[in-house]
């Protein structure tokens, strides 16, 4: 009998705990409503391509950035960049111009003002445009691979428009204008030949 | 000159002793310490640890380890995120199962329970030695995790479950509710018990709580699977704090756990020690952590101080039961 009541008790209990751990519903009802969310990177980018230039025409002078870094890198680190996640990385907008003095295989290295930069024309990867740009935010997006697809398709974009076109026409001498981001670790700020990933390259006539 | 009772009262509260001196330590040489939000922090973090120590306490009371608890944490935190995001699919009758937040916390305990029940098994019915059994289930666990995430972190799982992590009752946060409500149950478990009678005797003489009539091998299982079951609870804490199951989550959080139990006094002999000890060990623990960050000391010698401070530890005990 008493054995009788704790087995009652039990189920009880387990029956309640079930009852209000789960739900169920129709698979194909449930799928459905998983591809309306389905997330398209390569459309988001498409819409936010406009409003990622946009935002990169407010980019600040490479030089000018680069002496506010050697003045005050902690305040120039919470003023200029922007980065998604926490830690001593920070990524910033830039722009100049200046004259190419190599044409490699991998990139094209140009002398802005007092310094050599590096446009980066080949390995376009990683997450410098789309962090600097400031404009996603992490808690808009379910899953980090979302904000991954982002970027890769980013630079997929640059990779593809931008990219070709440059390369066949540049060549030492030109004097060109670009638009860019840049990876910057504060706890180890090397400030000698920044590597470069464009959005926007001319040459200018 | 001191005299032995003197001695052994000093013994008694050398780790309040140390943790205050450390405390006053911190408050002079850094800006930071002495702040409220620092203080909740600090708390914050030590839930974690404090949840799998006091897991971990009982294993080693009856003279056992367990190195499985972080593996664990990562195991149940998964499956506690996938079935929260991703609930079941079973395409053969058209069914989806889908979990409440209270079912993906029920879920947790249980795959928690249930490797720990493994752990306890494999220990008590196969005779492998505590060491190698949990060991083992470290990998497994792991691999468990690695399996079920396909080695990607399960991210975005709502507010409700959040709070749990994130969350503030009464101006205290969460994971403090729950650490702290841990702690009273198992004091009182381990104080005022026939269960915490046994668990002390089996670590003070396995033999003679055999011949006592004491079914040892039941009390082991148990406490292994508490000790997954409270490492479930700090895979919860975890994966609500960050709204994110990491598959790489609690890596060598067993090592702070041990840590935690030896500064608080428990043996790892087993039969000797308490619950209130192994919380003041992990608050010592994260108050180092902490303070050697607001040092702005480099990770890797961060290491070799707690490692330092752990062996520290076990002479002094040492060195008092020699004086005992």
């Amino acid at each position: 009998m008493k054995k009788g009541i704790k087995y009652t008790v039990f189920i009880i209990i387990a029956g309640v705990t079930l009852f209000n751990s789960m739900y169920l519903l129709p698979l194909d009802e449930k799928l459905a409503s998983e591809e309306i969310r389905e997330f398209d990177a390569s459309a988001y980018v498409d819409g936010m391509w406009t409003d990622l230039q946009t935002a990169y025409n407010g980019a600040v002078e490479i030089n000018s950035l680069f002496d506010k870094l050697r003045q005050d890198p902690a305040q120039t680190f919470s003023q200029e960049s922007n980065a998604l996640g926490i830690g001593n990385i920070g990524y910033f907008k830039v722009k100049g111009e200046g004259v190419v003095q190599e044409v490699n295989e991998n990139n094209v290295i140009i002398l802005a003002g007092d310094q050599n930069v590096e446009i980066e024309t080949e390995f376009i990867f990683g997450n410098a445009i789309r962090d600097a740009s400031g404009l996603i935010r992490i808690n808009d997006f379910d899953k980090t691979s979302d904000l991954n697809s982002i970027s890769e398709s980013i630079n997929e974009k640059v990779r593809k428009q931008l990219i070709p076109d440059f390369r066949t026409k540049v060549k030492k001498g030109d004097h060109i204008s670009f638009q860019g981001a840049i990876e910057l670790n504060k706890a180890h700020l090397d400030l000698n030949e920044p590597e470069i990933i464009p959005i926007s390259l001319q040459i200018v006539p | 000159m001191l005299t032995l009772k003197k001695y052994s009262n000093i013994a008694r509260f050398q780790s309040l002793i140390a943790l205050f001196l450390m405390c006053l330590a911190l408050a002079l040489m850094t800006d930071n310490f002495m702040t409220t939000d620092n203080f909740w922090n600090v708390m914050r973090q030590i839930s974690v640890n404090v949840c799998i120590s006091v897991g971990m306490t009982l294993v080693i009371l009856t003279a056992g380890i367990d190195l499985s608890v972080g593996s664990i944490l990562a195991f149940c935190g998964a499956v506690t995120a996938g079935l929260l995001k991703y609930g079941i699919a079973i395409p053969e009758v058209n069914l989806f199962v889908g979990f409440t937040v209270f079912g993906v916390i029920v879920s947790g305990f249980v795959a928690g329970g249930a490797l720990g029940f493994v752990n306890g098994y494999a220990i008590t019915k196969f005779k492998v030695p505590p060491f190698v059994a949990t060991l083992a289930m470290l990998t497994m666990a792991r691999g468990f995790t690695m399996l079920w995430t396909k080695g990607h972190p399960i991210t975005g799982l709502g507010e409700s479950f959040g709070f749990l992590g994130t969350g503030w009752f009464l101006g205290i946060p969460m994971p403090v509710w729950v650490s702290g409500l841990v702690v009273i149950i198992a004091v009182v478990v381990t104080s005022k018990t026939r269960f915490g009678r046994y668990i002390y005797a089996i670590g003070g003489n396995e033999n003679a709580a055999r011949l006592s009539g004491i079914p040892i091998n039941k009390i082991k299982i148990w406490v292994y699977v508490l000790a997954g079951v409270l490492a479930a609870v700090g895979g919860l804490l975890v994966t609500a704090r960050l709204d994110s199951a990491q598959p790489n989550a609690g890596i060598s959080y067993e090592l702070d756990a041990i840590a935690a139990v030896v500064i608080g006094g428990t043996s790892l002999a087993g039969g000797r020690g308490t619950i209130l000890g192994t919380v003041l060990g992990a608050v010592i623990i994260g108050v180092l952590n902490n303070g050697l960050v607001l040092l702005d000391v480099s990770p890797f010698w961060q290491q070799v101080i707690k490692g330092l401070v752990i062996l520290l530890a076990v002479i002094i005990d040492k060195t008092n039961k020699r004086g005992e």
